[in-house]
């Protein structure tokens, strides 16, 4: 813990001193988290690396104009949710530059599938394969809403979708994790 | 299977809340590169936009000198009747005191352009007194203000008589002007003063414009005519006197094919002659064999020779590949209508550089043979030679910039739509300078395919 504080304390100090060699710290301690986020919006890791990249660009431009009340807890929140941000709204930008992933949205039947409980321990690794099932847009929408804590009129606006349209991708996308987790552990438990 | 019965659904945005994967080492390193590539050129198109922007001003500065050269004509007449509005106000004076007409007549003498007015004022005047002043006061201008009388001042050199026709011309109008001329000398002084306050610049430029307008109509209309029509052809010209086009070139030096691009223009001097520059960016591979440094023995095995360790290793080629910037600047000479010739100098500036050398390289080998004879197995050590290709990690040309070749083109153009040409330009490029003295011949020739509008 003490040696996580003298690094935020570094890249406080850092930062008001203007100096870039901190970048190279927030970087590396930053990437896995922000590469977590990227993840789950691209199948392709390159893409996903991509707008890793993109995004310590973007804050690497205007960190150091950063305001925080100096407190370390404080600041170790809000900057990693800064960066979280500039992360989703990257992967948003690339999402919109690819036009077909907001046209072309994949129907599948609706098997009504309410309420699943999760029986095994989730592995990251597995969700985001289940994830890379879905359609793009759909998995866009289940992680801002489900994971980000967008509402359907912030994901509306993000996405240039009526909020109609967030929320039965919200639906659907759900409907079809279950689905495909219900399958997978089948396949898991011998039963198919 | 603890915290199982939890919704699925909460479960996975529990997972994902905090979830962060494990830096993998190398990736700070490959963002830097990546921060690099985003803005490659910036430094390099700042350089080449100062360039093209030092030609193109030098060209509208050139340009508007023409221009000015031009239409010098019509300002200097409104100077020149500036300068006898000015002279008419002066008239007052001598108008006013016609017993000093002589020493007006001295002023008069000291300037050629003033002296038409004064003269004339200075007629009205003499005209209101007397006729003895009269005469002495027109016959010296005519003779003394050479510019504006010329013609005048000719048929006074010539007779007496023509000067007195001059006089008369000269004093026809002021006539008409000065409404009672001679009935005595204060009515006149009066009169005078009265159309002094106002009409002094119509009568100069009255005066003026009188004896100027029997000159207008023979040599200065034709020579007034003849510079509007210069006039009529620099404007028509000045319409299409820039051209601009896009180009693509193959291009191909002793060892490799090449491709470049760019943007042209070109700026038309004359009819026959034009200046043209432009940009393109050109990627130019070259292969060049060392042939000093190829070693003895190339192939095969060399028993027992030793060598030291650095001769065991030469270069025996270099392999390059550049992206660069060409800016030529060039004369093009128009031969007929459709074709033309071009000669001129490119700057340049390499952008990246990648070399691979080849190098032979002895290797000390141990070989195993059977002597054919007892059928014993010997070892004994032998020198191979093998040749390696390495990626060199000096660019001695990188970043550079250079007076880099000498461009020489022949060229046909073809007309398509209204404004539209196609040229297609075989050319040659020979490398000068510091890029002359590089191991690798960067001489290169291929073809232009431009359009033009």
């Amino acid at each position: 813990m003490d040696k996580k504080d003298t690094m935020f304390r570094e890249i406080i100090a850092g930062l008001s001193a203007r100096d870039e060699r901190i970048q190279e710290r927030i970087y590396v301690h930053y990437w896995g988290y922000l590469m977590g986020i990227s993840t789950r919006y691209f199948k392709d890791r390159n893409i996903a690396r991509e707008v890793v990249n993109d995004s310590f660009m973007k804050a690497f431009k205007t960190m150091y104009d950063f305001r925080h009340s100096g407190d370390l807890l404080d600041f170790q929140k809000i900057f990693k949710s800064w960066l979280s941000t500039i992360t989703v709204r990257t992967a948003l930008d690339k999402i919109r530059a690819n036009k077909t992933a907001l046209t072309y949205v994949e129907e599948y039947e609706e098997v009504q599938t309410g309420h699943v409980e999760v029986e095994h321990k989730l592995y990251a690794e597995d969700i985001l394969k289940l994830l890379d099932e879905l359609p793009d847009l759909h998995r866009a929408v289940f992680n801002l809403y489900e994971i980000e804590g967008f509402s359907h009129d912030e994901i509306a606006s993000m996405l240039n979708i009526p909020v109609s349209s967030s929320r039965t991708y919200l639906t659907r996308a759900k409907q079809k994790l279950r689905e495909l987790y219900k399958k997978s552990i089948k396949i898991t438990d011998g039963t198919v | 299977m603890e915290q199982s019965n939890k919704e699925l659904i909460k479960e996975i945005a529990d997972l994902f809340e905090d979830y962060e994967e494990s830096y993998v080492p190398g990736e700070w390193e490959s963002f830097l590169k990546h921060k690099k590539k985003k803005y490659p050129f910036f430094p390099n198109w700042i350089k080449v936009a100062a360039v093209l922007f030092l030609i193109v001003s030098v060209f509208a500065y050139n340009r508007r000198d023409l221009l000015q050269q031009d239409g010098k004509g019509s300002p200097a007449a409104q100077q020149q009747t500036a300068n006898t509005t000015g002279a008419a106000k002066k008239s007052n004076g001598p108008a006013e005191k016609p017993a000093g007409a002589a020493q007006q007549l001295a002023a008069v003498r000291k300037s050629t352009t003033v002296s038409s007015s004064k003269g004339n004022s200075s007629i009205i005047s003499s005209s209101a007194l007397n006729s003895s002043q009269f005469k002495a006061v027109n016959t010296n201008p005519a003779t003394v203000s050479p510019p504006a009388f010329s013609t005048a001042e000719k048929t006074a050199a010539a007779d007496q008589g023509s000067v007195v026709v001059a006089e008369n011309k000269i004093n026809a109008p002021a006539a008409t002007i000065v409404p009672a001329p001679s009935v005595n000398q204060a009515l006149a002084q009066t009169q005078l003063k009265a159309d002094a306050a106002v009409p002094p610049a119509q009568l100069t430029n009255d005066s003026l414009m009188a004896p100027k307008k029997p000159k207008l109509s023979t040599s200065e209309f034709l020579l007034a005519e003849s510079k509007k029509a210069d006039r009529k052809e620099i404007k028509k010209a000045a319409v299409s006197k820039w051209d601009f086009g896009l180009q693509v070139m193959p291009t191909a030096t002793h060892t490799n094919m090449n491709f470049g691009g760019g943007l042209v223009t070109a700026y038309h001097i004359s009819d026959k002659i034009s200046l043209s520059s432009g940009i393109t960016l050109m990627q130019l591979g070259s292969g060049e064999n060392v042939s000093s440094a190829a070693p003895a023995a190339a192939s095969g095995v060399a028993y027992s020779i030793v060598k030291s360790s650095a001769e065991s290793r030469q270069l025996l080629a270099v392999d390059a590949n550049i992206k660069a910037i060409d800016i030529p600047l060039g004369l093009v000479y128009k031969v007929t209508k459709h074709y033309y010739t071009s000669a001129g100098i490119s700057y340049f500036n390499v952008l990246s550089e990648k070399r691979n050398n080849t190098y032979s390289e002895t290797v000390p080998v141990n070989k195993m043979s059977r002597d054919p004879s007892t059928g014993e197995v010997m070892s004994f050590s032998a020198l191979e030679t093998q040749q390696v290709d390495e990626e060199a990690t000096d660019r001695p040309l990188k970043g550079n910039s250079y007076l880099g070749f000498f461009n020489f083109s022949i060229g046909r153009r073809q007309n398509i739509f209204k404004q539209y040409n196609i040229q297609i330009e075989p050319f040659i490029k020979v490398p000068i300078g510091k890029l002359s003295s590089q191991d690798l011949n960067l001489m290169n020739s291929g073809i232009k395919f431009q359009l033009s509008f």
